[in-house]
Parts: structure tokens; sequence; C-alpha cells
């Protein structure tokens, strides 16, 4: 680790001269491998130079199996037309690795030559992580829990994500959530369905909880049992989280070419006032790269009621068509997000939810397995009756002849 | 003899009938995914339901009669067509994650940004003073302007 740090130090020390802006992307930014044994994977890896410069990227391998990792090229140098270059790495994975996780990184460092004075500054450098899991022998899960729609009078999904890392199939999966407050009193009990888990398979155990108690901090303990074994944990969660929800956005007198006022209505649901609110809103082009980044004012919004915020977007130099969006209403360390359509025209932008999720459940329709099953059946019961028919034909036939 | 020549008939007409009804009827989509979006043909289906886990034990339903686009969080996806009819056959995409990191510099100070999807652990290495920064995506903070600041996904 110190030796990398000597090179990259070196590296950033004769090589950088630095302009205003640099960027520097990688993905995916982790793959994830089930390890067996003499495995060979080559694994391709985009490295993104998303602001079209001339740059030159270095590739390093670090972590614990930086020995089994082969980078091909070692550099990329980006001319700025190309957004984006390929490599590959080749994982070449050692014998008798002990069960769990390993892991290494691939390096991508930028480093420019140079262009424009002799200013060293930071640079950066991006990682792509390689995850190699080695199954366990026999049985073995790991689990997490989310606590979904925890509000006051509604009812929690508790949705326990179960992967089996183990080499052995699991029979049987439940859990039993109990639910405490602070002072470990029981509030609740929640029981899971019942799932078999393949090995190296992920499945989702579900339970749900009709919220009766006070919001506030609660906690989850989680008894996860699979074919005589049990994994414990505990969790952290919040009942009538501190959430604030986007009711509406308003734009008028719009435009194009000229400044958008954006009128976004928020309402505070949180039994508090919620301070150092404010609204961003990300515009992406057709590339699906950030166009424009917008930022409200910040406002307190007190307990149980609607505030608007006010941002602005500079329209100059953008065209009319269609633009993706995403909308972020800031609080403290938490965020309400709200995926978007900006339909821009001369006069006018439309602002249109996206990616509407329908609840509880929709879209009604039979499942094609239980429509091709049916068919099967009405065919199984023609041809009985078809078969009794003949028989009933047959039978009188013989009578009559025997008559 | 014959009886059984019209069995047989009525019964492969049955299967076409049965089959075309099928066919007709079954919800077509295709899908392009491009970043974090992924945009659906709206075809013959109106709603398309997309679960992490093969089994759907928990879905969520997308509108697509608003429109096709779906802003997703990086990961493996199982998605089935569904036009109020017949809920199709399961398929499943990916959606990449994307590492990236951006320095500003302004006049006076210089902003490390997270430009990627995924919320990174950023390092910092080359200066006597080794730090670490997470950022969520499209978070920024302010840096100082020397050393490696290196970023991966954290969690």
């Amino acid at each position: 680790m110190k030796k990398i740090g000597l090179i990259l130090c070196s590296v950033v020390m004769l090589l950088i001269v630095i302009s205003n802006v640099c960027a520097l992307g990688i993905t995916p930014a982790r793959r994830t491998i089930d390890y067996e044994t003499g495995k060979n994977s080559v694994v391709p890896i985009s490295v993104l130079n998303s602001d079209h410069k001339n740059i030159e990227v270095v590739l390093m391998v670090q972590g614990e199996l930086n020995k089994s990792i082969k980078v091909s090229p070692a550099k990329l140098v980006f001319e700025p037309s190309e957004e984006s270059k390929t490599f590959e790495y080749k994982l070449d994975l050692p014998s008798g690795l002990t069960p769990g996780l390993h892991t290494a990184e691939v390096v991508a460092l930028e480093v420019q030559t140079s262009e424009g004075g002799d200013f060293v500054g930071a640079t950066v450098a991006v990682a792509t992580q390689v995850h190699v899991n080695v199954p366990y022998p026999g049985k073995y899960l790991d689990a997490d829990l989310n606590v979904l729609n925890a509000e006051q009078g509604g009812v929690a999904n508790f949705i326990v994500p179960i992967v089996n890392r183990g080499k052995l199939g699991i029979g049987g999966a439940r859990a039993l959530i109990d639910v405490y407050n602070l002072d470990y009193e029981k509030k609740a009990s929640i029981e899971t369905d019942l799932l078999e888990v393949g090995a190296k398979q992920r499945r989702e155990l579900s339970g749900q909880w009709s919220v009766d108690v006070n919001p506030g901090n609660y906690i989850a303990k989680v008894t996860l049992m699979y074919d005589g074994e049990t994994l414990v944990f505990e969790k952290q969660f919040s009942v009538g989280s501190r959430s604030l929800s986007i009711e509406s956005i308003f734009v008028n007198n719009f435009q194009l070419g000229q400044i958008a006022k954006l009128q976004i209505l928020v309402e505070n649901k949180w039994g508090e006032e919620v301070k150092g609110v404010f609204a961003n809103l990300l515009v992406y082009n057709h590339e699906n790269q950030v166009m424009a980044d917008v930022k409200s004012s910040t406002e307190n919004i007190p307990s149980l009621e609607k505030k608007e915020l006010i941002a602005y977007w500079d329209t100059v130099g953008v065209e009319e068509g269609e633009y993706d969006g995403k909308l972020m209403v800031k609080y403290g360390q938490k965020s309400s997000d709200k995926n978007l359509v900006l339909k821009v025209s001369e006069d006018r932008l439309d602002v249109v939810g996206v990616g509407y999720a329908i609840s509880p459940r929709g879209g009604n329709g039979v499942d094609i397995t239980m429509v091709l099953l049916i068919l099967v059946v009405i065919l199984l019961v023609v041809n009985l009756a078809w078969f009794v028919f003949f028989k009933r034909i047959n039978s009188k036939s013989k009578k009559a002849r025997k008559k | 003899m014959k009886v059984n020549k019209k069995l047989v008939i009525s019964q492969l007409l049955f299967v076409v009938l049965a089959l075309s009804f099928v066919f007709f009827m079954y919800p077509r989509t295709s899908y392009v995914v491009s970043g974090n979006v992924v945009l659906f043909d709206s075809g013959n289906v109106n709603v398309i339901m997309i679960s992490k886990d093969s089994g759907f034990a928990n879905p969520i339903y997308y509108d697509l009669t608003e429109s096709g686009r779906i802003r997703l969080d990086p990961g493996h996806y199982y998605w089935k067509p569904i036009n109020g009819f017949i809920k199709g056959f399961a398929g499943e995409f990916e959606i990449d994650s994307n590492a990236a990191l951006s320095l500003d510099r302004g006049e006076n100070e210089t902003s490390l940004v997270n430009v990627g999807n995924v919320k990174l652990n950023v390092t910092k290495q080359g200066t006597s003073l080794v730090g670490h920064i997470v950022l969520d995506p499209s978070d920024s903070d302010v840096v100082e302007d020397k050393g490696v600041y290196t970023g991966g996904q954290a969690e």
C-alpha cells in the first residue's frame, strides 16, 4: 500500500499539469465474481473521458488479489474526440482461496501532459473493484434488512434480501423479525414467508407490519432460520421518517433561451420543523450527461406545512425536445428524489413525472405460464371427453351387433 | 376411422387457434439501457413489473402509458411485461455502475464532485495527509488542490 502511495505521489509530482476541470469515470464500478477453481475471466472495463480532453490514463492494480490480475493495455491515451475507451483485465484466480470475500481494485489515474503552465495540483483517479466470492462449504446465508413505508397507521414492508454463499442449496429460509423501541421493549413480531434458496441464488423474504407505534427510531432484530441454522442481526429503522414530499413543480411564462423560474412545492410530513431544505434539479442531455445542475435557495419548512422552493434554470443554448431530469429535495444527509421528463418547447416547459410506481399492486394479467397451463388442461379435458364419448359409442355399437 | 379423423382435425384446429390467441395477445416490448435509464417501447404493453429478485417477491410496477423511461439505480434487474390480459415471460437487464470524479477549480477553492451514479469512498494520497471523503452521486466537497483523490464504490 505504501509502495502504491509512493508511485502515485511520484507520478503526480512528475507529470501533472492541471487545467480548471478534470473528470474521469470508470464503468462498471464493481464486478462481483463467484469463485470456481481454475476459472479465468476476462473482464472488459470502460474508462470515460466525459470532459472530452486530451488526457493520459495509467492503469494500476492494488489490493489482496493484485497478483491475480493482469491489465491490458496499461495506459490509455484519449483524444478530445474520444469519450470512452475500453481495456480488459484478466483474472487468474489462485486455487485454495479461503471462503468469503476477496477483493482487488484496478485504478485508473489521470495524468495530464503539459499544456498550459507548470502548476502542479490535485488529480483524480477512479477504481473499478473486483469482488470474488468464494463459496462456503455447506450452507451459508448473507442477509440484510430493508424497511419500506414505515408510517404510523400504515402497513410497513420488511424485506430481507438473502444470498446463499454456500455450495449447497437451502430447502427453506424464514425470518422472524422482532421490533423493539430504543429501551428494548418489544413492540411487535413479524414472520416472513418461507423460501427455497439455491446455491449462489438471491431471494427476498418479506413480511408486513401494521404500524401501531409512535413515530421515532426502532430496532429490528432479525432471526433468520434456514435448514437448522440460525443467523441473528439487528438494524435500526425509523417510523414516520423525517420526510419531505415533492408535491408539484410549476413553471410560468417560460421562454426558451431565457432564465426559467421553477416553483417547487414541498410538504414537510414530519412532526418537527426541517431546517436547511433546498431543491437540486439535474437535467440530462441525450447522452445521459448532466447538462444543467440547478439549486434553489435554502429554506426551513415548519412541521406539517408546505413551502415553495424557487430555482432558476438558464436555458440559453438548450434546444427544444424532451430531456430526462432528476429533482432532489435535500435536507441534512437525506434526500427525496423524483424522476422527471422536461418537455421543452419555444414558449412552454412541461414537467412530467416518469416511472410512476403503481402501488401497492398493479398490472392485471394472467401469467403466461398459467395461460399455457390452462390450454394444456383444456386439451386434456377435451381429449378425455372424446375418449369417454367414443367408448360409449363403441359399447353401444357392440351391443347392437350382439343383438 | 372417419370420426377419429374429425377428432384429430378438431384438436389441431383447437391448438392452432389457442396458440394464435396467445401469440396475438402476448405482451411484446423491447428495451434499451442507456446509463441509468431503461427505455421501454410500449408496444402492446402498459405495465412493466421490475424486481431485483428473480422470484419477483417484491416487484415494483411501472406505468408505461406516461413514459417508457424508467430511471433505476445500478444493479441487476428482472422484468415482466403486462398488458392487462397476459403477464409475459421474465427478462433481465443490468444497469451498470459508474464511478466518476470531477475536480472543479474555482477562483478561491477547488471542489471534488461525484459525477457518477454510485456512492463513492474517496481516499487521498500523495501528500503527508491521508483522508477519506464519502460522496453521494452529484455531491461535492471542497478539497485541497494537492495529491491524488481516488474514488471507489462505497458499500
